[in-house]
């Protein structure tokens, strides 16, 4: 008897899960597309390392070399990119890790099949097939390709950052090579410096945010977070004044900074 | 197989977690500051030539003896302000002098460069030899304006120079300006100690061959004792208020605390008989004593709540501690310890924790901190030499500011 209730438990979690799940994920495709930014994907061609950057327009839906350009049904454009997005997530993903350029050239042969794989999962999706369909299917998917769901999930949460930021302005170095972001903070850091009564204040820290204009003038900037020593945070805006411009981004760049004292 | 869906599920949410971590980490970081002292110039001020040079020296040497700040402009004029601008100056000071018989008007000035306009300007007047005061004022609030705590030009130090004829008790200005001897030729002179306003200086005499506690006021001249018991009178504390000293005594046969008033009468006894009991320092606020006990087996640093007459012990590195002094913030104690056979100063949180070391070679003793907590003057020596030593609160630069072999106690007031 407890057996049973046991059972019954385990399934109705499950049941709440999955359902939980397949709505979540029915209403991602179906939401509207989020506004073009994302397509600002920073993704120089290969040759030419983030140069490219500047020119780059940021029109909305010209998934450049993501595939042939066939044309396509409305829904198919969409999957294309949705692809697209799915590389960026991918190479941000990688970005911590490897330098650029190599995570900017996807191979042709993984987007393809992607793409592929891809068309699958949406067709389960569609709204007309019944819910509780749509949960088995969406579970044994699960079971079956652990790895998809993860690439889904973080291209569900990519969208979900640009939707949220519809700015027309890409955040947070999205759309901007490590490298830049890697040469910004070196130009910063090479003016930064701190009066010596704070040595050793190791608690220290700030958090600014920084407007950058495309030449690599500092627009705007703002603390996020004080240091709650007003000389460190003298110290931040006086670095900031001298270090003005900083190496250029080549498209206006909206993004924190965090200042600390000792060397990680 | 039920249980296997849940572990994906599980595992897909973790995921999720995760990558939406790190997402929020896409951010510049600067770390690995270089430390610098502020730059500032103060060209020479405007006036009748040997004052107005006389004054902008002691200016700049207020300045140096911030230790935080880089003083340059010695021999420019202030029309070559754009010098220094380009040099990365951020800060200028400008004065004016005038001179009427034995009467002088100052006006001086604070610029930031990048403003373009002064954040600082006072104006003085009095007699002319009161006009370094002037400069001391003015460029305390000039250090408060730059970096929110201000100077401490204007303030004295006194300590005890040891002689082949006895030992002399000193008072000087802080820039060194006119030392007096305000006692001499009396055996030992130890621990002397300025009342919280400065008027007054409490320190143990053995000018009858035995030790008391004596109280000198400056204004006036007048001398007293306040303690000469049988055996021990030593290491006078003022207690914030100016009314009451706590001082070490062995009347009773062991060296305990006792409060006492300034006239000698004994308020209370703090300790009682637990080990040796000595020296002290109290918290800004008068509530706490830091006095140092072998209670526990060594010396150690304690703090003892004068309210409820709780004792708790505050080190518990090290095998010897000594000379607590409390920064008149009070957010922090600095203290000698002894370390490979010589004593390093350390600061520690009133309230516990790690000590900082903030000297490492040399030996140091006798640390008091600075009116305004931020630097703190001690007797040792190291590669420099050897005497009175000033340091910034954190250790970062010291400085040799008063040579001399036999340079004893120093003890700081402000007398603003």
């Amino acid at each position: 008897m407890s057996a049973e209730w046991r059972k019954a438990l385990i399934f109705s979690l499950i049941f709440h899960l999955g359902f939980g799940l397949g709505i979540w994920a029915l209403s991602r495709p179906i939401s509207p597309l989020p506004p073009k930014i994302v397509k600002i994907s920073l993704r120089p061609s290969p040759s030419l390392g983030y140069e490219p950057v500047k020119k780059r327009p940021v029109p909305v839906s010209k998934a450049p070399k993501v595939s042939k350009p066939k044309p396509l049904k409305k829904k198919k454009s969409r999957k294309k990119t949705t692809n697209a997005k799915r590389k960026r997530a991918k190479a941000i993903k990688r970005k911590a890790l490897t330098p650029s350029k190599k995570v900017i050239a996807p191979s042709p042969k993984l987007s393809k099949k992607k793409s592929k794989s891809r068309a699958k999962t949406r067709s389960s999706l569609t709204p007309s097939v019944k819910e509780k369909e749509l949960l088995a299917q969406r579970i044994a998917e699960l079971k079956a390709k652990a790895e998809e769901r993860e690439l889904e999930e973080k291209l569900a949460a990519l969208k979900k950052k640009i939707s949220e930021k519809a700015s027309g302005i890409s955040l947070s170095g999205q759309g901007v090579s490590q490298d830049i972001l890697a040469q910004m903070a070196a130009h910063l850091k090479a003016f930064w410096e701190v009066p010596v009564i704070l040595k050793d204040r190791h608690d220290l820290w700030a958090k600014v945010e920084l407007k950058i204009s495309p030449e690599g003038k500092i627009l705007s900037w703002h603390f996020l977070k004080s240091s709650g020593d007003p000389l460190f945070d003298q110290a931040v805006e006086s670095t900031l004044e001298k270090a003005n411009p900083l190496p250029a981004p080549g498209k206006t760049l909206i993004i924190p900074a965090i200042f600390k004292i000792e060397e990680e | 197989m039920l249980k296997k869906a849940l572990f994906f599920l599980f595992l897909s949410l973790l995921i999720l977690g995760r990558v939406s971590l790190a997402e929020e980490s896409v951010h510049l970081e600067i770390t690995g500051a270089e430390v610098v002292k502020i730059p500032i110039a103060i060209p020479d001020f405007e006036g009748p030539l040997s004052l107005a040079r006389t004054l902008s020296e002691t200016a700049r040497r207020d300045l140096t003896l911030q230790l935080i700040f880089n003083v340059l402009g010695e021999g420019l004029s202030f029309q070559e302000a754009s010098l220094f601008s380009s040099l990365g100056v951020r800060y200028l000071i400008k004065g004016k002098i005038y001179q009427a018989g034995q009467y002088i008007r100052t006006e001086f000035y604070l610029y930031d460069i990048s403003a373009q306009k002064p954040i600082l300007s006072r104006a003085y007047r009095g007699p002319l030899a009161s006009a370094r005061y002037m400069v001391h004022r003015f460029l305390d609030e000039a250090v408060a304006k730059i970096s929110e705590t201000p100077g401490v030009a204007f303030s004295r130090v006194a300590y005890v120079r040891r002689t082949q004829k006895g030992d002399q008790l000193i008072v000087a200005d802080f820039d060194g300006y006119r030392p007096t001897i305000v006692a001499a030729r009396e055996g030992l002179i130890l621990y002397p100690k300025f009342s919280p306003d400065g008027k007054k200086i409490a320190f143990v005499s053995y000018q009858h061959g035995r030790p008391e506690v004596d109280i000198l006021d400056l204004t006036s001249g007048k001398r007293w004792t306040v303690s000469q018991y049988p055996g021990l009178n030593a290491s006078p504390a003022w207690h914030p208020s100016g009314k009451k000293l706590v001082v070490t005594l062995s009347k009773d046969g062991n060296i305990d605390l006792y409060l006492i008033d300034l006239r000698g009468h004994i308020l209370k006894r703090l300790t009682h008989g637990e080990g040796v009991n000595t020296g002290g320092s109290f918290s800004p606020d008068g509530k706490e004593l830091a006095f140092v006990s072998d209670r526990g087996g060594s010396p150690q640093i304690y703090i003892l709540n004068l309210l409820t007459g709780a004792v708790r012990r505050l080190t518990f590195r090290g095998s010897y501690n000594t000379s607590p002094c409390w920064s008149p913030l009070g957010d922090r104690l600095v203290y000698a310890g002894l370390v490979k056979g010589k004593f390093q100063l350390f600061t520690i949180d009133p309230n516990g924790g790690e000590p900082i070391q903030i000297t490492r070679e040399g030996n140091f003793e006798a640390p008091t901190f600075a009116p305004n907590g931020r630097l703190i003057l001690c007797q040792g020596q190291n590669k420099q030499g050897q005497g009175l030593f000033l340091m910034l609160s954190n250790g970062a630069i010291k400085t040799l500011y008063l040579r001399g072999k036999k340079l004893l106690f120093p003890t700081w007031t402000s007398i603003r």
